[in-house]
């Protein structure tokens, strides 16, 4: 008994270190601490001048908002490559809502409902969120009730998205939408990003999801192994359904968040998303084989991954660098989950 | 015995088409002969003509040859997501070193002879790449060949500064033309017919596909086939790539996008099983047709953006429900 207490009274600075080294978000805090620290020293400072730290922040939100959506798919065993066609396909279709050059608007030209200008946000936000959760339960059926394997459903899906996105937009790009989008890309609230509330928000829902509602097992535990949970009692099927769903709202919502924040959409806006989000997802520690991740590794991830796109484009570096750069990040952190896992 | 042998006289029309309509690849085979019908019906026959026809056979058998490679794959239950990636580096490489790009690193322009093998070389090392990943490591070939495809954009990017590379010499254009190119590609899938149902190697290839662990079991080295499957993959892009170069006769960044969807697509529709161990190369070439002929007449057509992206998800996303169903149905 003495000696716990001499323990407990020994809670000095290395304990404490310990303790947090021990806790598994804590080595990708300290990474992307140290890259940040790398970046400010490589650029001088200028990549950790507020100014640009906001930018993280807001060009962040689309992956990292995905992200979390794309952890919902990964966390059951399944993937969606489906992010990108879908952020375009749904942008798309809000802007081509709410833009004011006529010529484009698909209500005017249609005159659907009457329409004679363009749409409010409050019309053309819910719907490209809709359509986000549409497209994805359609993918979602074709996993869950098929059988269809993910990767195949959802890279199909990508496809029609694409499409839609194309018929939308007539293979233009679409600007000049109503002022209020702005809100969502470039607007700050007391000097922080709307767009990064937006992230926190989510961040924080999906938070309290996944550590106090019954949802969150079944999605745990579809994930470790479909059919334990099957004869436990969880519907499987509707919690694939489900994650579906949930990753095509957030695909909805970071494209939201892009283009109030470029103010027009093209069919190249969004590439490389679906890549973008996975490797976020797993180098905030989700595992590839399902069962296992936590949103804050996530977000944690994403950052990391913004932080260095950002860095590159401050360093002027080649931009085809990029993927280079992106393909040897997510081949490392599934190494890194392999071993881990091992 | 009389009974016997009266059967086998009344072998009339009807069994012969019975027999057929059970064999595996006559689906598919119907299927591409009833589309060829009906989109040369909707088009006015501007789809049949001959010159478009061959125009179907040269664009397949770029399509075609990596869809064999992917088909290997594919048989062990894996995918290869680097397609494009591997061909266009392979492009890149092949046509600086045929012209005097700086990425020549002999000075002069090299001769096709030298400029096909070290295409070839690239991608088969860059399938070593992938497959020592997937077989060692235990990563996922999804992921893995995901991050593949990206680097070898990156290279093809960082190596020509995102320009197309033109001026090729004129040796050069005939071996993605008109004889040769189908030539290659359907030489190509009867080699690998021949490997996957009369060699040892083949025999592998479906035992890992069907089930890794009775296959170990069994002692096979499943690890090593896995090696090899990607490595064949990756020998088959580069030889897409070669065989694009060769047809536009330059080595463009953009000239092989969404190569490793129509090759996966060719294959579901060949009748592959996405769950390894199931499928032949006689249906893959078939399927590769099919996308073929598909693709060919949206362009006829002048069907635009929208659909074409629509028509293919549909395609893929149907071909793997048809697969799923038609086993459920058993």
């Amino acid at each position: 008994m003495a000696e716990v207490t001499e323990r407990r009274g020994r809670g000095t600075a290395r304990d404490i270190a310990r303790r947090v080294f021990r806790y598994e978000n804590a080595t990708l805090g300290i990474m992307l601490a140290a890259i940040i620290g790398a970046l400010a020293l490589a650029t001088g400072g200028k990549s950790i001048a507020i100014k640009n730290m906001k930018m993280v922040v807001v060009e962040g939100a689309t992956m990292g908002v995905g992200a979390i959506g794309q952890m919902f798919v990964l966390l059951t065993g399944g993937i969606d490559l489906s992010v990108a066609g879908m952020a375009f396909g749904t942008s798309a279709l809000g802007s081509a809502m709410m833009t004011t050059q006529l010529w484009q608007n698909i209500l005017v030209k249609n005159s659907i409902l009457g329409y004679t200008g363009a749409a409010s946000i409050w019309v053309g936000v819910p719907a490209m969120l809709a359509m986000g959760i549409g497209l994805g339960a359609i993918s979602g059926l074709f996993v869950s009730r098929i059988g269809i394997p993910p990767f195949i459903a959802t890279l199909g899906m990508w496809q029609v998205a694409h499409g839609i996105g194309f018929l939308f937009t007539g293979g233009f790009t679409i600007a000049r939408m109503v002022d209020p989008l702005r809100f969502f890309g470039q607007m700050f609230i007391y000097g922080f990003p709307v767009a990064g509330f937006i992230w926190i928000v989510v961040g924080a829902v999906v938070y309290f999801v996944l550590h106090y509602t019954s949802y969150a097992r079944s999605v745990y535990a579809t994930g470790s192994n479909p059919v334990s949970a099957w004869l436990s009692g969880v519907n499987v099927k509707n919690t694939q359904l489900s994650v579906y769903m949930i990753s095509g709202f957030t695909a909805a919502l970071g494209g939201l968040i892009r283009t109030g924040r470029v103010m027009s959409v093209s069919y190249s806006s969004f590439d490389f998303l679906e890549l973008q989000t996975i490797a976020a997802a797993v180098i905030g520690g989700v595992s590839l084989f399902g069962g296992k991740g936590t949103v804050i590794g996530v977000v944690l991830g994403a950052l990391v991954i913004s932080v260095i796109l950002n860095g590159m484009t401050i360093l002027r570096a080649d931009p085809f660098l990029e993927s280079l750069v992106l393909g040897v990040i997510v081949i490392a952190a599934v190494a890194v989950d392999y071993w881990r896992g091992r | 015995m009389a009974e016997v042998v009266e059967r086998r006289e009344r072998v009339t029309f009807r069994d012969i088409a019975r027999r057929a309509l059970r064999h595996e690849n006559a689906v598919i085979g119907i299927a591409l002969a009833a589309l060829i019908a009906v989109l040369g019906g909707i088009s006015r026959g501007a789809t049949v003509t001959r010159g478009n026809m061959a125009n179907v056979l040269i664009q397949s058998s770029v399509r075609g040859v990596a869809a064999v490679g992917q088909a290997f794959c594919i048989l062990t239950a894996n995918f290869d997501l680097s397609v494009s990636g591997v061909g266009v580096m392979a492009m890149m490489l092949g046509s600086s070193m045929m012209t005097t790009e700086w990425a020549n690193i002999l000075g002069y322009p090299a001769s096709p002879f030298l400029a096909i093998p070290a295409m070839l070389a690239v991608g088969a090392a860059w399938g070593l790449l992938s497959g020592s990943l997937v077989s060692r490591f235990n990563m996922p070939s999804l992921i893995v060949t995901f991050g593949v495809w990206q680097i070898g954009y990156g290279v093809a990017y960082y190596v020509t500064e995102g320009k197309a590379i033109m001026e090729l010499p004129e040796s050069f254009a005939v071996y993605g033309s008109l004889p040769v190119g189908p030539i290659i590609f359907f030489s190509v899938a009867a080699l690998a017919y021949f490997v996957l149902t009369y060699t040892r190697f083949g025999r592998r290839v479906y035992a890992a596909g069907g089930s890794p662990v009775s296959a170990y079991l069994s002692g096979i080295n499943v690890k090593n086939t896995y090696l090899t499957v990607f490595a064949i993959s990756g020998l088959c892009a580069g030889l897409a790539g070669m065989l694009m170069t060769s047809r536009g006769m330059s080595g463009s960044i953009e000239a092989l996008r969404g190569l490793e969807l129509d090759s996966i697509a060719s294959v579901v529709i060949g009748g592959v099983s996405l769950f390894g161990g199931r499928g032949n190369m006689i249906g893959v070439v078939l399927g590769a047709l099919l996308i073929g002929v598909v693709n060919n007449a949206m362009s006829v057509l002048h069907m635009g953006h929208a659909g074409r992206y629509i028509v293919k998800g549909a395609i893929i996303i149907g071909a793997v429900a048809a697969d799923i169903l038609r086993r459920r149905g058993r």
